[in-house]
């Protein structure tokens, strides 16, 4: 197959581990790929994750391979601060508008950071979930791709402060840079707009936002990961103590049809693997995980038999169902019946871990395409359909490897519909 | 080709600040270049046009640019038919080191030399293309994902042939008398829907179906497999482009599982028994026909227990509350009790387990069973302890089925009968319990011989729906390996890349290490050990390279004397300057990004290390250590992926490989009179970037301890 | 670890357990967030979580015999936070139901009342008792003068059904009662049982007239005011009648009708007005709440609370408007409501007074109720 034969394009939306895997594998096929993604950034949820559950690696090392299929492809176009807004069409011909947002740097910017040491202003660091600040002109994190710096529209204060403008020696900053629309013909459509941590502040009885020190499970991937807000030594967010003891509430927000009905597939895994970051730096850690259900499926056992073994690593029966902070101390105190024990709990920790579940992000935002959808916002999709397909965790939870190849069949889908034009 | 250089020097991100660019410049024009310019911002549209002008305008075919990482800037420097080097002044020196030093405008130079001696001996790569690749895809397995796969492959317009060992096609399913549902709301048992799945197979013109047939051999390569089936017809011979592996599972040996009861009490099934006994009429107890009134389901049997099957089957959670909704359907006053131990219904089908459970003649609780015996009248007494209920129970029921789990076919037989030296199957298996699966999260198709693609079952415990998912992604791959091999290229993880690696065969001395050491099983051997390449099968890592002691593979961009020029381009100080001079070999997947990721974060350490990327420590060939040794340098660093069981190296063995490697030549450094710690091996994830002073500076510290190499000046 | 337990779910149990409020019981899969979220429960093996298992395995005996159950004031914090829609709350209901069916006595009455199918025999039997005590006793002709209900049906004819049916009434209840109280203590067994009944029921007094367990629900809040009203109407209007009763009609010899400025005429009118109150309340939020459920056996008694108070002061009302046309029809109807009243006493949701007392004074004496920070000190 040569380079120059046109085969059609495919319109991948969200650049997450699963719609990067999904352009990529389609490029290398021989197709042209859009990748469309809503960050300033490729690489979706999985780079803010520390590691992957059971290898504990670091997510940043896949990346960097897809990255580099990147780099090498020039098949694969990608356009970051974008959203789709509108397809119409018919498979194999399909119209579509995307906005990006103005990212304020163009591609000018070379990542020597001297706009960063020039700027006053700070904002709330939501790669971090808050936990930490950045100027408003910075870099979304330290392994991004593109490596190319993004003002933040809220925070900066434009024009009159114009100070990063002056430390730029490339032209590469420009606040004055609109939003802009992008109009592609694709053939096919590929949804892969992955999933949101469900917002622990709806579940009323686990006190997140009013009881210091309960933290949810992405912020811990952040408080452990290298370059998070800690230089990676997890500590409590109230006083930077190193927790002692440190409980895991499992299914916060799964598995309850007063929030997500499902279950949500990675928490019991994420939460034994949390366990290990706990447990690496501090050995002497007493770690609790309360669950309804272990389910760490297949191989993930073996993980499930190495955690169990560490005498730190105790595991009860039963759902903590009530989080306060002790009236005292107002460290938290976790509440839980211990069935198999036979009694209530309470027990008093340093720190407690949500496991909360993945919520679809169409659950905010539906697609511009007639979907069906569940009651959580899931994609329904239609085993029959063409041309527009979904994959990943915008139609149901999944780990990281069944997204990948859901994803990889998902590109194929998508190549279908090209050849059968 | 002629070679011209030209040599180009970005001052830009503080490269300007740190280092004295007239002196680099000076260097750059004693390299024997034709062009050397220096421009404060090369990445940017003038300067990216000034190389592009001299390149068509002077004839300029060769590049080295000195500015930034090779990880950025990619789209920018990219010249078509030109030799492109990149020196890393940028992230590597500038700003990782002090400014306007001694030691920092040294390792700039150094690089310079080594870059400029690497580009004057690259090649352009040329593909290896071979003759008539095949576009028919192998499916072996004909249960849903084989079926899959050989659909889905059709529906691309590409051909593929299915071999199935049974007179039937549909596998397991076929077996099904009713399936867990697939689709929200995940309420209803779905009649199995393997019938139209077949028809649709066999009804397809671009399907050619082997029944009672098996793969009795694979030679070749991607693209030109030549395939020997064992027909009833007798032997056929067919060719194809890629294999998919979907040879599924067979139930866990119930036999073995006598602490249940089964074998001695004819009323103790099995989950496939019992689904077989649904299909074909009303449940009943085996001793004497009566109809199964109570059903006990017994999860995790044998499954999550390290005297069986040490891993969780996935699905038997999800098959027994299957079951147990049928016994209700089938009977309105029959009772079903499933004991668990977890209940594994993960995603949506959590909403099936809700739907299901709301049954009233369904009990279910955690618990272990204690013991099988049997009760009046052909029953069978369950007992349980630590249940839900508060206290160990008994029941007494007509029929106990044994939730068995598992086991993959590749656990005994290879299966691919693959006609390659290194064997007939996958290597390493057991460190996946026996299944055909891939070591890395983020690549679940990767396998260790190119161009086939287990699925399936046989890769890990997957339902039917999963099993689907997994069949069309592996069906994608096996397009991709043909299409790839079809232009000369590599596929993951060095995916587009077409060099390959060239065998000098006149020197050859037959001893193997090639052949043996491969990951891939690219190699086959003649009679007398002389390696036989099959380019398609190759992942181009260069672990061969690594491997020859008579350094005759080489690859157009990357070989042993491009390397050996580099570390020869690199100056040696006199002893007497008190310089230390240590090379990194380094990863160019994790090390390398991550000596990006330290200078990012604008981290120092030592000035006296000079990094030379590799593809992989395993294409790290001894002879180097030997020549920078003999140079005069003082250590060597090895710093590339994690081996063992969890291996993170992408090429899976060729970290390991290094390090066994690099035990022989301590060894023979000790034999030397030479410390063996001045060759160090390390292995360093991408993300572990922080701590790279911390082992650079350690490391400087213990060769402080043993002094100057002491073959430095002869 | 104690023998193992035979267990055979009662399949029948179930499906009478679904019908009696406990329809979404099935769906509990055993995350003890109701045991967690329940301000009641003591911290040993506590509440509902065990009682769920057990009624999804058709456990009625263990169940029946649970005075964890009468500790359940059905708030339902349990129900409003179970992640599965099973509802224990409303499940304790229905085991609280079956036990009226249950423990019985008669038996076949306990099944007469739990469900509507029953209803045209467990109306017709008073409608027709009383159409033939009328015939016989009575006169559906209004005569001339000051309407009388006394010239419908003479007091001693009416004193005559009552008051036999009030004594079968204690009668069926005791037996049931005992009944209920004598498993509690087979399955509990004799160990760490403290104190004797009578002295545990004198300590546990104060807090059920104080309704101290319905202030500890945090959903449905209402409820305590619902319940105190219909509770303290009923105590009401029992006084009331008997102090007319004994003290009017038998000892003073001063027969009805009585002025509306009699102190104790007062005091049933007030009562009256507590029932249907408390009553309105109930049903008020029954209505509003989301996804509430009740079953046959509290609407049974909302009707009879809104039947027995309304139809009483529509008599009054009528009597004193002198609406002769209908009075006699009204009264009837009041008749039947406290025949329904007295006649299915022990059998009706009505015998809660007597079994959540009875069950409340064994979990005092098994030391299962020490939960409110009252009891505590």
């Amino acid at each position: 197959m040569s380079e120059e034969k046109n085969l059609g394009s495919i319109l991948v939306v969200g650049g997450g581990i699963t719609g990067l895997t999904t352009a990529i594998e389609a490029a290398e096929v021989g197709y042209d790929v859009y990748l469309v993604e809503k960050n300033p950034y490729l690489g979706g949820r999985v780079a803010q994750l520390n590691k992957y559950f059971p290898k504990l690696c670091p997510p940043a090392c896949g990346l960097e391979i897809n990255f580099q299929r990147i780099r090498k492809n020039p098949k694969v176009k990608y356009l970051t601060m974008a959203e789709v807004e509108s397809v119409s069409g018919q498979p194999g011909d399909y119209d579509v508008t995307v906005k990006v947002k103005a990212r304020k740097v163009n591609e000018n910017c070379t990542a020597c950071n001297a706009c960063v040491e020039a700027c006053p202003v700070d904002r709330l660091n939501d790669f971090n979930f808050g936990m930490d600040s950045t100027k408003a002109v910075y870099l979304p994190h330290q392994m991004a791709f593109p490596m190319r710096y993004v003002i933040d529209e809220k925070a900066c204060k434009g024009s009159s402060c114009a100070k990063c403008v002056e430390a730029c020696k490339y032209d590469a900053i420009d606040l004055e840079m609109e939003a802009d629309t992008v109009n592609l013909k694709v053939g096919s459509v590929v949804w892969a707009t992955g999933w949101q941590p469900y917002d622990a502040s709806q579940i009323d009885t686990l006190g997140y936002g009013k009881v210091p020190n309960v933290v949810t499970n992405m912020m811990m991937e952040r408080l452990a990961a290298g370059n998070g807000p800690t230089g990676g030594q997890i500590q409590r967010p109230s006083d930077g103590k190193v927790p002692e003891t440190i409980a895991f509430v499992q299914c916060a927000g799964s598995r309850d049809e007063n929030h997500l009905a499902y279950c949500s597939y990675i928490c019991c895994m994420a939460s034994l693997k949390q366990a290990t970051y706990i447990l690496e730096q501090n050995p002497e850690a007493k770690v609790y995980i309360y669950y309804i259900d272990l389910r760490t499926p297949g191989r993930y056992e073996k993980f499930l038999k190495t955690i169990e073994a560490n005498e730190n690593v105790v595991m009860i029966k039963g759902k903590v169902a009530n989080i306060t902070a002790d009236p005292e101390s107002g460290d938290p105190v976790v509440v839980a019946e211990d069935i198999l024990g036979g009694g209530l709990v309470r027990q008093k920790v340093d720190m407690v871990v949500l496991a909360t579940g993945m919520q679809p992000s169409t659950a905010e935002k539906k697609a511009p395409l007639d979907f069906k959808y569940d009651e959580h916002g899931l994609i329904l999709e239609d085993p029959q359909a063409v041309g527009v397909y979904a994959t990943g965790c915008a139609k149901n939870p999944v780990d990281v490897t069944s997204g990948v190849k859901d994803a990889t069949g998902a590109a194929l889908k998508a190549i279908q519909t090209m050849v059968r034009r | 080709m002629e070679k011209k250089l030209g040599i180009y020097i970005c001052t830009g991100c503080s490269i300007g600040d740190a280092l004295d660019i007239e002196k680099l410049t000076a260097l750059a024009g004693t390299q024997g270049a034709a062009v050397v310019k220096t421009h404060e911002f090369l990445c940017g549209d003038e300067g990216a046009k000034v190389i592009e002008n001299d390149i068509s305008a002077e004839g300029i075919n060769t590049v080295v640019i000195a500015a930034c990482s090779q990880r950025v800037n990619f789209d920018v420097f990219n010249f078509p038919d030109t030799i492109i080097e990149r020196v890393n002044l940028r992230e590597h020196v500038a700003w990782s080191h002090t400014p306007n030093d001694e030691d920092t405008q040294m390792l700039a130079e150094d690089y310079l030399r080594m870059g400029v001696a690497k580009a004057k001996r690259m090649e352009l790569p040329e593909p290896h293309i071979e003759e008539d690749i095949s576009r028919t895809v192998l499916v072996i397995g004909g249960g849903i994902s084989g079926l899959t796969a050989a659909l889905e492959v059709a529906k691309t317009g590409y051909d593929a042939v299915l071999v199935e060992k049974e007179a039937e096609l549909g596998g397991f399913m076929n077996k099904m008398y009713k399936v867990v549902p697939r689709r929200y709301p995940f309420a209803k048992l779905e009649e199995p829907s393997i019938g139209a799945v077949i028809s649709e197979v066999t009804g397809d013109p671009n399907i050619k179906v082997y029944t009672s047939s098996q793969v009795e051999k694979v030679a070749g390569q991607p693209g030109k497999f030549v395939v020997t089936i064992a027909s009833p017809q007798g032997a056929v011979e067919t060719t194809a482009g890629a294999v998919i592996m979907a040879s599924g599972w067979k139930p866990y040996d119930a036999n073995k599982l006598d602490k249940y009861g089964f074998g001695q009490f004819p009323n103790v099934i099995t989950n496939v028994m019992m689904e077989e006994m649904a299909k074909n009429g009303p449940i009943t107890r085996p001793s004497d026909g009566a109809p199964a009134k109570s059903v006990a389901f017994i999860q995790c049997a044998g499954q999550r227990d390290e005297e069986h099957l040490p891993y969780c089957s996935s699905v038997c959670c999800l098959g027994s509350l299957k079951q147990a909704t049928y016994v209700r359907e089938k009977d309105a006053n029959a009772k079903a009790y499933i004991f668990y131990k977890d209940m594994r219904t993960p995603g949506q089908y959590e909403l099936f387990y809700k739907s299901a459970q709301d049954d009233e003649g369904i009990f279910l609780t955690k618990g272990n069973v204690t013991s099988v015996g049997e009760g009046d009248g052909n029953s069978l007494i369950v007992e349980v302890e630590d249940t839900l209920l508060g206290e160990p129970v008994k029941v007494s029921v007509d029929l106990l089925v044994l939730a068995t789990g598992m086991v993959p076919t590749t656990v005994d037989d290879p299966v691919l009968n693959l006609a390659y030296r290194q064997g007939p199957g996958l290597p390493d298996l057991e460190l996946y319990n026996g299944f055909a699966d891939s070591n890395f999260i983020c690549f679940p198709y990767e396998s260790r011989r190119t161009g086939v693609f287990p699925t399936g079952a046989v890769k890990m415990p997957l339902s039917g729906a999963e099993s689907i998912e997994d069949a069309t992604g592996a069906a994608l791959k096996a397009i991709q390996v043909i299409e790839a091999v079809s232009v000369g290229k590599a596929v993951h993880p060095r995916s587009g890349d077409s060099t390959y690696p060239d065998f000098f065969l006149q020197r050859c001395t037959q001893c193997k290490r090639c052949t043996e050491e491969c990951p891939f099983g690219t190699l086959d051997e003649d009679e007398k050990g002389t390696p036989l390449p099959n380019p398609n099968r190759c992942r181009r890592c260069g672990i061969c390279l690594g491997a020859c002691p008579e350094r005759i593979i080489n690859f157009k961009n990357y070989s042993i004397d491009i390397l050996a020029s580099a570390i020869k381009a690199i100056n040696v100080p006199e002893e007497e300057e008190n310089k230390p001079r240590v090379i990194a070999f380094v990863c160019e997947n994790d090390a390398y990004p991550a000596f990006d990721m330290a200078g990012i974060n604008r981290l120092q350490y030592s000035p006296n290390v000079r990094m030379i990327p590799v593809r992989c420590l395993g294409a790290v060939n001894t002879v180097w250590i030997a020549d920078s040794l003999a140079a005069g340098i003082d250590g060597i660093m090895m710093i590339g992926c994690k081996y063992g069981d969890d291996y993170q190296c992408h090429y899976a063995k060729g970290s390991e490989l290094a390090n066994y490697r690099m035990e022989k030549v301590q060894e023979t450094l000790n034999r030397l009179v030479l410390e063996s710690d001045r060759v160090k091996i390390l292995q360093l994830a991408i993300d572990d970037y922080d701590k790279l002073p911390s082992i650079i500076d350690e490391y400087m510290e213990q060769l402080d301890g043993f002094g100057p190499n002491p073959y430095k000046g002869f | 670890m104690s023998e193992h337990h035979i267990v055979e779910p009662d399949l029948k149990f179930i499906k009478d357990m679904k019908r009696a409020g406990g329809d979404s019981m099935k769906k509990c899969f055993q995350c003890a967030t109701c045991s967690v979220v329940c301000n009641l429960t003591p911290d040993d093996s506590p509440f509902p979580r065990k009682e769920m298992i057990w009624a999804q395995w058709g456990q009625k005996d263990r169940l029946l015999s649970d005075p964890d159950v009468w500790l359940c004031h059905q708030c339902n914090d349990c129900s409003e936070k179970c992640p599965r829609g099973a509802r224990p709350g409303d499940v304790l209901g229905a085991v609280r139901n079956m036990s009226f069916q249950h423990f019985a006595f008669p038996r076949f009455m306990g099944t007469w009342l739990s469900r509507p199918a029953y209803l045209p025999l467990v109306l017709g039997i008073p409608f027709l008792l009383l159409w033939v005590l009328i015939g016989m006793y009575g006169n559906w002709t209004v005569p001339e003068g000051e309407l009388k209900y006394s010239n419908f049906l003479s007091v001693p004819a009416i004193e005559g059904i009552y008051i036999t049916l009030f004594f079968l009434a204690v009668i069926a209840m005791a037996v049931g009662v005992n009944r209920f109280w004598k498993s509690m203590v087979h399955y509990h067994g004799e160990k760490g049982l403290m104190g004797a009944p009578v002295p545990n029921l004198l300590s546990i007094l104060p807090g059920i007239l104080a309704h101290r367990r319905f202030k500890e629900c945090d959903e449905n809040k209402e409820r305590y005011w619902g319940h105190l009203g219909i509770f303290y109407g009923f105590i009401g209007a029992a006084t009331t009648t008997g102090i007319f009763t004994v003290v009017y009609y038998y000892g003073l010899g001063i027969h009805s009708p009585y002025p509306m400025s009699n102190p104790v005429k007062m005091l049933g009118n007030v009562s009256a007005l507590a029932l249907l109150v408390g009553a309105l309340i109930v049903t008020v939020k029954r209505f509003s709440g989301d996804d509430k459920k009740s079953s046959y056996y509290d609407w049974s008694l909302i009707v009879l609370v809104f039947g027995l108070g309304l139809t009483g002061w529509a008599s009054q009302f009528i009597r004193l408007a002198d609406m002769r046309g209908i009075a006699y029809q009204v009264y009837f109807l009041h008749l039947l409501f406290v025949f329904y009243f007295f006649a299915y006493l022990p059998y009706s949701k009505m015998a809660h007074l007597a079994y959540r007392t009875v069950g409340m004074t064994f979990a005092r004496q098994a030391q299962r109720d020490l939960v409110a920070k009252e009891d505590i000190a």
